[in-house]
């Protein structure tokens, strides 16, 4: 128990913004492990974006950005939500010829080719995601992606809207999409969505469970320039606003 | 085999009776049913191909009647002969109606017959089979596919029998003139000058013959002596990547199957390695003991010669197949080669680390491609184009085999590094849709973001907006050959914008086409999208989400 509990000294990845990494009790985020990442509903965009930017960290990281990222989705989310688009991706920061995407026909087969992923070395991630309402996805399934991301050392980020209450997962995040600045004048059409142009994506991210560590939320911008995360200026040590309060303050 | 349209009839447990009693195969002929074909039983009783049906019932009482089955006969023969080449890969079925009644298979033995242990092992073994399979059997072996036919059917006595070198004339001198393969006129014609025999013939001066009967009658008999070359055509063409294995008794259960893979994987893995290549694609064919032939085909992303990875692919796709009573033969093919440099062991460093990598993930790719399709399982692609839906590509993976398949660049330079993204570009959504989904949205005109859209029945109120970015269609593509004129990015042009909405999604949305300014009326209206007549409002669409 004591060696589940306790959070074991491991190699890490920095989110690039002191505050995450000291939240965390490893220091940064833990490689080698199972990361979910789940979202509120009709708004997976953001988590999956939020998975990219991770994937984008561990691909800039010199000790693991030896292999490809494998990325394993149903081939019928494409309708709901896009496929993924090799441009937007180096835009993003993240190199597409370092991408394996993995196309598959049911929730099952994405499981077993992350897992095939998984038992293969030399890869530096493997992202999943799950589409809402999904079966099979339960603890022993987190519990499988878990030990083979321990057994092989790489990191595996699970996108899923609704996880289960029990996972073998060691963190989870929920993010939300928060837009540009809120200013007042956030409903007139016509300002500028990124000043400075480059388009920064902003969530709100929680991190809410954490092995051996305390929930935690900030509002994060991601810059695929630099490929690194920052706390939005102002609301840096500000405790966690309510989502009821967020949606008026947006709405 | 020379009842094989009706033992191919009589095989199984259902028909006993075919197999002990008279039994014919009948055709439907000018003048009611005549016979076809008749198995042993009805040719003792004498029944005769071509005759009447009812003349055959009044020789044999109990007589079992079928339907002839020419494209099944045709069909099984072909099979049949495939099946043989567990014995050489050179198989042929005899083309039909080159005999008077039964069919015929050719092999061709050359260099395989003393894996066997001789040729008349190699005989014995595949009469053995072949009359396992229900069929009654002949079989010859000679010089010439002539000898070896007239033989297999009209040598006296013996079900078997080997010609050794040279000693086609003297077998052949005893046989009737029908072992030619003449037709029945030529074959009166000789009788009634008292030719019988092919040694009768071989006495005979040549040009009377020819004069009287035409040139079949020496070419037939060239031949058969070797004196002329006789061209067959094969069923398969001779592939030199093959391990065989047969076994003494039929195995049917998964781990000797995957026992008898190994082996042969291991056999055929060392001959690769020794000629310095790596297979691409692999037939690993099973030889059932009724007579059916099953295939398990995988590709490989590269050429591999590596025994492991190999047994796994296969193992992905052995659950699946049909055993029937049992696998006696068992090979393994290599179709697809390609060169594989031997292997070299690197310094470590990172060198090695990042070719260890590589390795892994090519076999991962071999992996997840055997079992959900090559499809799949793509990477993704840069392209040099500004139309979106043209920028990015997804390519399979797994890569056809090129005859000259370019050398991958190493990973220090990515190929799409070539095309960095032109100035001006604005950025470029996640995900982009396969094809763009249309929306209901005002906007004011000309050139303004949407205010507001529908889309999937949700109302989004646009909070911010970005752009237009003009993505105009390519024209020089227009003249170039296999042009896509349909699709819709080959047509108009889009302003594409990126909004953003009250709850802070952002969209890459556009607006088709351009507002038909040159009219004048519509825009002196009062500048409202509204006011536009319905069929010149342009429309918009959503094509993409940025996270």
């Amino acid at each position: 128990m004591r060696a589940i509990e306790a959070p074991v000294p491991t190699r890490t990845v920095s989110f690039g913004t002191a505050a995450v990494d000291a939240a965390l009790p490893w220091g940064g985020l833990p490689l080698g492990c199972l990361h979910e990442v789940t979202a509120p509903a009709g708004d997976a965009g953001s988590a999956v974006g939020f998975a990219a930017a991770l994937a984008a960290r561990l691909q800039a990281d010199a000790e693991s950005a030896a292999g490809d990222i494998l990325w394993c989705l149903r081939s019928d989310t494409e309708h709901e939500t896009g496929a993924l688009y090799a441009p937007g991706l180096r835009s993003f920061g993240l190199a597409p010829e370092r991408v394996l995407l993995v196309r598959a026909n049911a929730t099952a087969q994405v499981l077993w080719a992350m897992e095939e992923g998984l038992r293969t070395g030399g890869l530096t991630a493997v992202v999943g995601e799950i589409e809402a309402g999904a079966r099979g996805v339960d603890v022993s399934a987190t519990r499988r992606l878990q030990l083979a991301a321990e057994a092989r050392g790489v990191t595996v980020l699970l996108v899923i809207p609704h996880a289960s209450a029990v996972s073998g997962a060691v963190t989870r995040w929920h993010v939300s999409s928060r837009g540009g600045e809120r200013d007042g004048l956030a409903h007139r059409t016509g300002r500028p969505l990124s000043p400075r142009g480059d388009l920064a994506p902003r969530w709100q991210v929680e991190l809410t469970r954490c092995r051996g560590g305390a929930p935690a939320s900030w509002e994060l911008e991601w810059n695929h320039a630099t490929a690194d995360f920052s706390v939005v200026a102002g609301l840096r040590d500000r405790s966690v606003e309510p989502r009821h309060r967020l949606a008026q303050a947006a709405g | 085999m020379p009842a094989y349209a009706t033992d191919r009839l009589s095989r199984g447990t259902g028909w006993r009776k075919r197999r002990v009693k008279p039994f014919v195969t009948t055709a439907a002929c000018a003048g009611g049913l005549r016979i076809a074909a008749v198995n042993l039983h009805a040719a003792e009783a004498g029944i005769l191909p071509g005759m009447p049906l009812a003349d055959a019932r009044a020789l044999a009482p109990g007589l079992e009647v079928a339907a002839a089955d020419p494209l099944g006969d045709a069909e099984h023969l072909t099979k049949l002969a495939a099946w043989c080449s567990c014995f050489t890969p050179w198989t042929a079925p005899e083309s039909a109606g080159s005999g008077p009644d039964g069919a015929g298979l050719w092999l061709d033995a050359t260099g395989c017959a003393h894996l066997f242990g001789g040729e008349a092992a190699l005989l014995q073994e595949l009469l053995a089979r072949v009359q396992r399979q229900g069929f009654a059997a002949r079989a010859a072996v000679a010089d010439t596919a002539g000898t070896a036919w007239a033989l297999a059917r009209f040598a006296a006595g013996a079900h078997c029998v080997v010609v050794p070198e040279g000693g086609a004339k003297a077998a052949l001198a005893p046989l009737p003139i029908a072992s030619l393969r003449l037709p029945p006129a030529t074959i009166e014609g000789l009788a009634t000058l008292g030719l019988r025999r092919i040694g009768d013939l071989l006495e005979m001066p040549r040009a009377p013959l020819v004069a009287r009967f035409g040139a079949a009658v020496i070419d037939r008999l060239d031949r058969a002596l070797g004196h002329t070359r006789e061209a067959l055509s094969p069923l398969v063409e001779d592939v030199p990547h093959r391990e065989r294995l047969g076994l003494a008794e039929p195995i049917g259960t998964r781990p000797d199957i995957e026992a008898a893979l190994a082996h042969l994987l291991m056999d055929l893995c060392a001959r690769l390695a020794r000629e310095h290549v790596g297979a691409r694609r692999l037939d690993f064919t099973l030889f059932r003991v009724d007579g059916e032939v099953a295939h398990v085909c995988i590709g490989t992303s590269r050429p591999v010669r590596e025994p492991k990875h190999l047994a796994r692919l296969f193992a992905e796709h052995l659950g699946t197949l049909d055993l029937g009573e049992g696998i006696e033969v068992l090979t393994l093919t290599a179709e697809t080669i390609e060169s594989l440099p031997s292997d070299q062991l690197e310094m470590p460093g990172p060198g090695l680390a990042h070719a260890l990598a590589s390795a892994g993930v090519n076999d991962l790719v071999d992996r997840l491609t055997n079992r959900l399709g090559s499809d799949a399982v793509v990477r993704l692609e840069e392209r040099e184009s500004h139309v979106p839906e043209r920028a990015g590509v997804a390519v399979p993976a797994a890569r056809p085999s090129l005859p000259s398949a370019p050398p991958r660049s190493p990973p220090s330079a990515p190929p799409s590094a070539q095309f960095p993204p032109p100035p001006g570009r604005g950025a470029r959504p996640l995900r982009l849709f396969p094809s763009p989904l249309p929306i209901e949205a005002v906007a004011p005109v000309p050139d303004g973001p949407p205010v507001m859209f529908r889309w999937r029945r949700v109302m989004h109120r646009v909070a911010r907006a970005e752009g237009p970015e003009r993505v105009a269609p390519e024209w020089w593509r227009a003249s170039l050959p296999g042009a896509v004129l349909d699709a819709p990015w080959a047509q108009t042009t889009r302003d594409y914008y990126r909004v953003e909405d009250d709850a802070g999604r952002r969209f890459w949305v556009y607006r088709e086409g351009l507002y038909p300014l040159s009219r004048g009326a519509p825009a002196a209206d009062g500048g409202s999208a509204t006011s536009l007549p319905p069929a010149a409002m342009p429309r918009w669409f959503v094509h993409g989400l940025f996270p």
